[in-house]
């Protein structure tokens, strides 16, 4: 029992990186169409600006973590600006895989700035534990959840009653009618890009605390895609809830499967995303959340 | 009708073929009197030149090297194929190559190797991002250019060229401490390998740590796949046996690396599961660290890690996880540390601090440096033996490498011969070590220098401990 | 037949035709004649310069050859049928698993059986030693028969999903490569691949052919060119057919061509079993001539090559895919060569030393590549052609 509660605490944590990185997904697929294969990219280059700050420069966690906001979302407004506005109107099979060239492109810089060893992140949880009614917690982990569920929170906020929100919604909705009535669909798409990389930043952050980061943090980012798949590519309910899914699937797999099904080999825990995924489109081609499509010709 | 085009079209082409491989046989020949041959491994005849008395035909000039040290010297070149920026032992590769290349920099400056100077040039170092594919289209790129190969990171991956290697006669100089090298019928002939096996490692690994835990205690395995953690957890096994040390709660093998998209959740569970006194963890430095993180926030603090040598990388000396691995990291190296006591590793040290050493780029002491640098000094004796028969052929190079004797190793190692059995040559000490981060390399021994287990000593070392 | 103005089209069978004129038929035969030429060592000289391959460029495009068909089968499903698969490495890795499985040396080990007390033979790899004869078509119908497995999944699927879904098999079908062991030889040790021998003739050796010495290379050149060859013509005439209209007919507007009364389904199905035909194919060729195959090998960057390989090239044409097929093969080559130019001197030849290093610029290059063609050539290397055909068709007058 205690170990299913433990498992059950670490898939929570492991979703909260997740949703971070899924909610970025969903962020720009709302109102941009676009199915971003370049968030890996930006997550590795989110992490690299806190630990170039933390590390290099040498200033404290929390100023370069405002600082690597700021340049995250830079980031995300210069692909958008340069790469992907010439791109407005093309087929999204087009975009989509022009934003996998992106990613090549984007990682090739982030690794070389991140070099080829570990990297500290210098956040100040470190290995720190805290004991709570018997269950052993690191702090990385309440702290992943904490800012998953701020973040979310204040997403949904801003949504709702921000000017800037409700823009964006209007375009996500439908473009030219958004147009029409005064919003700048130039600038919805430049905030969605920033936004989501700034939530992939998170994403990295979390995944390199504790031991470091190095150029394996990657792989994370294109478990977040399941996670959105899973979700339905259009709501942030859907990728919270996704991640959820997909978090405690990995982490009960990763604890239980070399106990009861050795036979399907070590490392399955890493495939079990997928095959959730697999699953979940078998009943609803557009995931759980997603908004099916009307088809007229 | 359509169908009688595509016919007539692939008649023709195969006609063509014909004509066209006449033509080509025909300059071969009247190539093959005044030039070197080119690698092209199927061609059998070799050419050879007299430049003085020395007899040589590809990767050897009489003319010097470009920028050469030494203006009267020849030129010897050797190749690299290793993994520089993408792969997963980037980290260790770059290094490596660095201090390679440092090494012939240094020969070269004592004057060189009796008239040669040796170098490697840029465009014989070849990028594989550890990849079995990339690396044979490297050594396709520089099989027609060099004398032998300085460096092959990877055991699978060079025996997916030792085919090729064995047709043109190239000896190289592994980056693996796999058993297997030993044997010549693994291809060992050709492969010039440095310092203990992974599989005596281990054993030396093990027998050690059973003197220092109390009697009783339990243990288990993680360990990557392949020869690496094949080897290792081979050498481990055997110690264990012999030390009725029981068997392990638990083998997580092949445990995925995370560049190959595996993650350390699984091992992390399964350790926690059973709370064995003792991790054997043969994988990667990240891995190591992020399984020993895992285990001790997950509530089970007592225990201990054994880990191979590539487990450890300096850089894991900043991070978070260091007081945790002061406390709990136990690692075996087939050589002394970063400041070793010993003429070569003083050479090490002084040609790193003049040409490796580099605060801004995180460049320091490292345990793949000092690697790089102790795997030239077969292929440096080779070398010169080759060079004193006055025939540099890549044949007779090869030959010479199948029974090359009195190679010294300057005291990093002692001196070691590659002629007669494994069981009579193999280098079977290897040093134990602890994380500490007062020391430069982030290791301290603890082994009081260099430690053989009595069964490794009295190992009977017929075969390979692990073939895949 | 063709009388009258030329590049008149009054018929559909000439409009459909593999070669529309008489003028396509001599370039092609010119550009079989040249490359056949090259590939076998010869070199043609063109008055300002001569062109010639040396042993290294050979391997490249050996290579791009066996490249080439794996490229047109993903045109088929990508290109053709407009249903993006990111999962054509997986196809590839079946091929090339079957391959080894069929052809290759099994190997058995004697191990210590604990619960028997007694050694026994386990074994390691499983292996057939069967001729190329069985193996190649072999590896080609296992890679169709999962394309057919596969396919109820992706014909259930529309766009993202699909891409996504195919994403997600690359994925699967690694970790089945990692950990069935006996077949593939494990992560990071794979296996030998079998030796190239149809019917007692080595591919893979040096041997006399019609009175003349031919090393391993120029085989395996011929090779691969005939393959490529036959591949090609039928991906064309495939194009053309029935099948090639309904499949072009999905792509532009699916649920118009379902109400013109094709059925979806099956079509995409035949699509998906076409493609991973010749991803199989050339997936066993490609490895067996590098010598090892490996499980990890078939991962998503495998696929994004092939995807880029059809962009860079041409979308939905033969030659597009082989141009790309060719380009992407060639990039490492091409930017060590471009680093040797003065103007490129700030790529850093020395290893691991600096950025950007050939390595980085190789990859940036390729980004780049797919990024640039996508936004100002969508018709790839083939609409290039095109447009320079155009120019000169119309000269001087060309505006």
């Amino acid at each position: 029992m205690t170990q299913l509660i433990q498992t059950l605490i670490n898939g929570v944590s492991l979703a909260a990186i997740y949703a971070l990185v899924a909610v970025g997904f969903v962020i720009i697929f709302k109102s941009t169409q676009v199915l971003n294969f370049a968030q890996p990219a930006l997550l590795l280059l989110g992490a690299l600006w806190v630990t170039y700050f933390t590390t290099v420069v040498g200033i404290n966690f929390w100023v370069s973590l405002i600082i690597a906001i700021a340049l995250s979302a830079a980031t995300g407004v210069f692909v958008e600006r340069t790469a992907l506005r010439p791109m407005v109107g093309k087929p999204i099979f087009a975009v989509a895989i022009m934003t996998i060239g992106l990613n090549t492109m984007l990682t090739v810089f982030a690794l070389a700035g991140l070099g080829i060893d570990l990297r500290p992140i210098g956040e100040p949880w470190g290995l720190k534990t805290i004991e709570f009614a018997g269950f052993v917690i690191a702090q990385r982990q309440v702290a992943a959840l904490v800012t998953a569920v701020v973040l979310t929170s204040a997403l949904l906020v801003f949504f709702k009653y921000s000017r800037m929100g409700l823009a964006m919604r209007a375009a996500a909705f439908d473009q030219e009618v958004a147009l029409t009535q005064g919003v700048s669909v130039a600038a919805v798409f430049a905030l969605s890009w920033a936004l989501s990389a700034v939530f992939a930043m998170f994403g990295g952050v979390f995944v390199g605390a504790g031991v470091g980061i190095d150029r394996t943090a990657a792989v994370t980012a294109l478990k977040a895609l399941p996670v959105v798949i899973v979700g339905g590519l259009d709501s942030i309910g859907g990728a919270l809830v996704g991640a959820l899914i997909i978090g405690i699937a990995e982490t009960l797999t990763s604890t239980y499967q070399q106990q009861f099904l050795p036979q399907l080999g070590t490392g399955f825990a890493q495939v079990v995303p997928y095959l959730v995924m697999f699953v979940v489109l078998l009943v609803r081609p557009t995931g759980l959340f997603g908004t099916e499509e009307v088809e007229r010709v | 009708m359509k169908s009688r085009w595509l016919l007539s079209l692939v008649a023709l082409s195969l006609v063509i073929a014909a004509c066209g491989g006449n033509g080509e046989t025909t300059t071969t020949t009247a190539a093959s009197g005044t030039t070197t041959t080119q690698g092209g491994g199927d061609d059998t005849t070799t050419t050879t030149e007299g430049s003085g008395d020395i007899q040589y035909d590809v990767g050897v000039t009489p003319a010097p090297c470009d920028d050469a040290v030494n203006d009267g010297n020849g030129c010897i070149y050797l190749g690299i194929i290793s993994d520089l920026t993408t792969g997963p032992f980037a980290a260790l590769g770059v290094p490596l190559t660095a201090a390679q290349r440092d090494f012939w920099n240094e020969v070269n400056e004592d004057g060189g190797l009796d008239g040669f100077d040796v170098i490697i040039r840029d465009e014989d170092v070849i990028d594989a991002h550890y990849n079995a594919e990339d690396h044979a289209a490297g050594y396709e790129q520089i099989r027609g250019r060099v004398l032998a190969l300085a460096q092959t990171l990877g055991t699978p991956q060079t025996q997916g060229i030792l085919d090729r290697m064995a047709e043109d006669n190239v000896v190289g100089a592994p980056a693996t401490w796999w058993s297997g090298w030993n044997f010549a019928e693994e291809g060992g002939d050709l492969i010039l390998e440095s310092g203990a096996s992974y599989c005596f490692e281990g054993m030396n690994g093990m027998a050690f740590m059973a003197s220092q835990l109390p009697e009783g205690f339990t243990w288990g395995m993680v360990r990557f796949p392949g020869d690496y953690g094949g080897d290792y957890g081979s050498g481990v096994e055997i110690a264990a046996s012999q030390l009725g040390l029981g068997d392990p709660l638990f083998d997580l093998y092949p445990f995925v690396p995370i560049s190959a998209g595996g993650s350390v959740d699984e091992a992390v569970a399964t350790i926690l599961q059973h709370k064995p006194t003792l991790i054997v963890v043969v994988s990667g430095p990240v891995e190591m660290a992020q399984i020993a993180a895992g285990v001790y926030q997950g509530g089970h603090q007592q225990f201990q890690i054994l880990g191979a040598s590539p487990t450890w990388n300096v850089a894991l000396k900043g991070s978070e996880a260091m007081p945790l691995l002061e406390g709990v990291y136990k690692g075996t190296t087939p050589w002394g540390g970063w400041d070793t006591d010993a003429p070569g590793h003083e050479a090490m040290r002084a040609s790193a601090e003049e040409n490796w050493f580099d605060a801004s780029q995180n460049r320091g002491p490292s345990g793949a440096y000092s690697a790089g640098w102790t795997w030239q000094y077969p292929i440096k004796a080779l070398l010169e033996q080759a060079i004193a028969s006055g025939d540099l052929t890549r044949a007779n190079v090869a030959a010479i490498a199948a029974e090359l004797e009195g190679v010294d190793y300057q005291g990093i190692l002692p001196e070691r011969s590659y002629a007669g059995t494994a069981n009579d040559n193999a280098v079977r000490h290897s040093f134990i070590m602890k994380a500490d981060a007062a020391s430069a390399d982030g290791l301290t021994n603890i082994s009081n220098g260099a430690f053989t287990a009595d069964i490794t000593a009295n190992f009977p070392f017929e075969a390979p401990c692990f073939t895949n | 037949m063709r009388l009258g103005r030329p590049g008149l089209i009054s018929d559909y069978a000439t409009d459909t035709a593999i070669f529309r004129s008489n003028v396509a038929r001599f370039w092609f035969l010119v550009l079989l004649v040249a490359t056949v030429v090259l590939g076998l060592g010869g070199s043609i000289p063109l008055g300002f310069m001569t062109l010639s391959l040396d042993g290294e460029a050979t391997f490249y495009l050996i290579t791009t050859l066996f490249a080439a068909i794996a490229a047109i089968g993903l045109n088929l499903v990508t290109g053709v049928a407009g249903q993006v698969s990111l999962g054509h490495a997986f196809f590839l890795g079946v091929g090339g698993f079957t391959a080894a499985v069929l052809g290759g040396l099994g190997e058995t080990r004697r191990v210590f059986d604990l619960a028997s007390g007694d050694f026994v033979e386990q074994v390691l790899l499983f292996g057939f030693e069967l001729d190329m004869l069985i193996w190649l078509p072999a590896a080609g119908l296992m890679a169709a028969l999962a394309g057919l497995i596969v396919a109820p999944v992706a014909f259930r699927l529309r766009g993202l999903y699909l891409a996504v879904v195919t994403l997600g098999l690359v994925f699967l079908g690694e970790h089945l490569f990692r950990e069935w062991d006996v077949v593939s030889g494990g992560v990071g040790v794979g296996r030998p691949t079998p030796p190239l021998s149809l019917l007692g003739f080595r591919f893979d050796q040096p041997s006399e052919v019609l009175g003349m010495t031919l090393d391993r290379q120029k085989k395996l050149f011929l090779l691969g060119f005939v393959l490529l060859l036959i591949f090609g013509l039928a991906a064309k005439n495939l194009m053309r057919s029935k099948i090639g209209r309904a499949l072009s007919a999905i792509r532009d507007r699916d649920l118009a061509a379902s109400m013109m009364g094709i059925d979806l389904s099956r079509y995409k199905t035949v699509a998906f079993v076409i493609s991973s035909f010749f991803a199989g194919v050339a997936g066993a060729l490609i490895y067996t001539v590098i010598g090892r195959i490996l499980p990890e090998s078939f991962n998503l960057l495998l696929s994004v090559e092939y995807i880029a390989m059809i962009l860079i090239g041409g979308v939905a044409t033969v030659s597009g895919a082989v141009m790309g097929a060719a380009f992407i093969t060639f990039l490492p080559l091409i930017v060590r060569t471009l680093a040797g130019f003065p103007l490129f001197g700030f790529i850093s030849t020395s290893p691991g030393g600096g950025f950007p290093t050939v390595a980085h610029i190789e990859e940036i290059l390729f980004g780049l590549l797919i990024v640039v063609f996508l936004i100002f050539e969508p018709l790839g290397l083939y609409g290039i052609w095109i447009r320079i055909r155009n120019y000169w068709k119309a000269w001087p007058f060309s505006y």
